[in-house]
């Protein structure tokens, strides 16, 4: 992606999330903080990458902003419209514009639904952006294009969901996201189930898309490595809590303790095997039985007294970075 | 000369209605206390291949040729009886999905679910068997084992779920443990740290491990040997270093050199 960074400000934001909170309910006395005061905004033909630990809130973030789950606080705007406790009944019109393929590609599929009927879907429901009618014969031609730009045939078209590998379901799910013609797609954890050779051809696809036709692209992924290379920017997440912000192709120059302790976890397909295995030491905080201060101070190598006390903001140390961290962000 | 605990002879796996078989003639062999990888293209029978160790293919999924032998039983259709298949599985050779969390029962706690499991391979108390599945949660990197245990798996992040399988997995300390991907759903830390159990358990019971994987850095890392499949065939085997620094095949290659990289 360009990343143009002036450029950004004029164009058109697809998806704004602001101050969003989610709290689930764990017990009569104790909820869970999943998601603490996330802001974050996607403008058109950008892709932006969030990465951070199991557990710590991006499916939950994602499906808040496809109306999958309420939200606690906050609000959220598609495309100039606030979204944040639209009817089921609108939310047809939103998904003309908004796509998401999930963690789990099984999950989307009912199991004697042909993949053929599952594309089609779209197509007989008038759910295609910009256009209400297709004959039979144009819908499936549609689909089997579809199937071919994921690496997949004709032939999946009269398969069944339980006869097909991992990838090849994830890869449907990713064309019949496509079908619809989005202006933002939601990608959670959408390649983790490629081979590499596949993976890269299914970003390229989506990099094309998003460049041609200049949607945005909510992009979360373990892989930072495939994060760097696809995302203009990377969110860095920790406990609910944003950590960090910077340029995807800056990410190796991230400040904040835990993006570095991410960098060192990578295993390289170069790298020495008798090395080292980096993990990170100390206590896994309890999400339910948060502490007060930075959420990672219990696992943080550079943790000093005033980390304990309170929650550092996250601060603007270079164009288009920021960092919650006052060891490492606020001073610099 | 090591022995081998597992070898796959000529092993030819066929689904119902495809002309192609899924996995075809496949060979290769697991030698005591080794880390085998297995990687390759999306769709080329890897997760067929190891699940028809333990007879867990879909219906229409049956092994047409070959043996596959696991200290001197044919585990392959033809040979011992599905009755000891299942004896096995779950005490001397255990299991991990792709995609773990959807074999969870989502009406039970993941406590229920796994106090059940290790109880029915074991003679233990149920106490004994919560204190060996918190301890389990715990290595895993999973905050609160406790916390865990009272949850029902819809409350769980893909992660989680993940980890939770492969925790009721690990627990039984089987002689071989089979994973399908069983770190692609985990952020690096974590995965990191799922890692060095699995290494752990290699090193403190000898447990072998054949683990499908698409991420080459952790093939590179923890394995012996690697398999590279494609179309249901064997590409290439070799040690660690063979496949990594001296790839014959082009496939090989291909995998090798599209595989992301940090820019630094
Ligand atoms: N329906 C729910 N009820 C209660 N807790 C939930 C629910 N859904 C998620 N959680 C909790 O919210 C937190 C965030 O979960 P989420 O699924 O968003 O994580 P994630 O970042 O996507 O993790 P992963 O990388 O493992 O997929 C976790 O602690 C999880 O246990
Ligand atoms: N029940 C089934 N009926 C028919 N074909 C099937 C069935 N299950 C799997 N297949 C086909 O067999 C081939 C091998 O599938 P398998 O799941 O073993 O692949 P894989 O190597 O694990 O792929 P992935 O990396 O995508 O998980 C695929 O092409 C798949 O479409
Ligand atoms: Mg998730
Ligand atoms: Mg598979």
């Amino acid at each position: 992606m360009v990343s143009d960074i002036g450029m950004t400000k004029d164009r058109e934001t697809i998806l704004n999330m602001e101050q969003v909170v989610k709290l689930f309910p764990v017990d009569k006395k104790r909820r869970l903080l999943a998601v603490d005061e996330v802001s974050l905004k996607i403008h058109r033909g950008e892709c932006v990458g969030v990465v951070g630990e199991s557990g710590c809130g991006k499916s939950t973030l994602a499906k808040m902003a496809a109306g999958m789950e309420p939200v606690t606080s906050g609000r959220i705007t598609f495309l100039g419209q606030d979204i944040t406790g639209l009817k089921k009944a609108k939310w047809k019109e939103v998904r003309k514009q908004m796509q998401m393929v999930f963690q789990n590609p099984s999950g989307a599929f009912s199991p004697r639904m042909r993949v053929g009927e599952f594309l089609r879907e779209p197509f007989r429901n008038g759910m295609v952006w910009g256009r209400e009618k297709w004959s039979r014969q144009e819908s499936y031609e549609e689909c089997v294009g579809l199937l071919e730009r994921v690496e997949l045939d004709g032939s999946y078209m009269e398969k069944f969901p339980h006869q097909l590998s991992g990838g090849e379901q994830q890869r449907v799910v990713i064309a019949r996201a496509l079908a619809v013609r989005p202006s933002l797609l939601i990608c959670d954890e959408a390649t983790s189930a490629l081979d590499v050779s596949i993976q890269a051809q299914i970003i390229g696809l989506l990099k094309r898309i998003q460049e041609e036709e200049q949607i945005g692209i909510f992009f979360i992924c373990h892989d930072l490595a495939l994060t760097q290379q696809f995302a203009g920017k990377i969110v860095v997440m920790y406990l609910g809590t944003v950590m960090e912000e910077i340029e995807g192709e800056r990410l190796t120059e991230a400040l904040h303790p835990y993006t570095r302790a991410l960098l060192d976890c990578v295993f390289s397909v170069d790298g020495h095997r008798n090395r080292e295995l980096k993990v990170l030491e100390g206590e896994i905080p309890d999400p339910v039985d948060r502490l007060k201060g930075c959420p990672f101070v219990g696992r943080c190598p550079k943790a000093g007294k005033r980390c304990y006390e309170e929650k550092p903001e996250l601060k603007e140390v270079a164009k288009g970075h920021r960092v919650r961290c006052v060891q490492t962000g606020g001073l610099s | 000369m090591s022995k081998d605990i597992l070898k796959f002879q000529d092993v030819t796996i066929r689904y119902a209605g495809r002309d192609r078989p899924a996995v075809d003639k496949v060979s290769l062999q697991v030698p005591e206390r080794s880390i085998v990888a297995i990687a390759g293209e999306s769709g080329s029978g890897k997760s067929t291949l190891i699940r028809s160790v333990v007879r867990l293919l879909s219906a229409d999924g049956k092994i047409t040729e070959g043996h596959i032998v696991f200290d001197g039983m044919d585990l392959a259709c033809g040979g011992v009886k599905m009755e000891q298949v299942r004896q096995l599985c779950g005490t001397r050779i255990s299991l991990i999905f792709q995609d773990a969390g959807l074999y969870l029962d989502s009406r039970r706690t993941i406590g229920y679910q796994y106090v059940e499991a290790i109880r029915s391979h074991r003679k233990v108390s149920k106490k004994e068997a919560k204190a060996m599945a918190i301890a389990m949660l715990e290595r895993m990197g999973l905050p609160s084992g406790e916390h865990m245990m009272r949850s029902y798996p819809f409350e769980l992040s893909g992660g989680m779920k993940q980890r939770v399988g492969i925790a009721m997995a690990m627990t039984m300390e089987p002689e071989l443990l089979l994973a399908d991907e069983p770190t692609s759903a985990l952020d690096v830390t974590i995965q990191a740290q799922v890692v060095r159990q699995m290494m752990r358990l290699r090193d403190e019971f000898g447990t072998s491990i054949i683990m499908v994987t698409h991420n080459m850095g952790v093939a590179s890392y923890m394995s012996d040997y690697i398999a590279v499949m494609r179309q249901g065939r064997l590409v290439e085997w070799g040690t660690r270093d063979e496949i990594i620094e001296s790839p014959k095949e082009d496939y090989t290659r291909l995998l090798l050199n599209t595989a992301p990289r940090l820019k630094w």
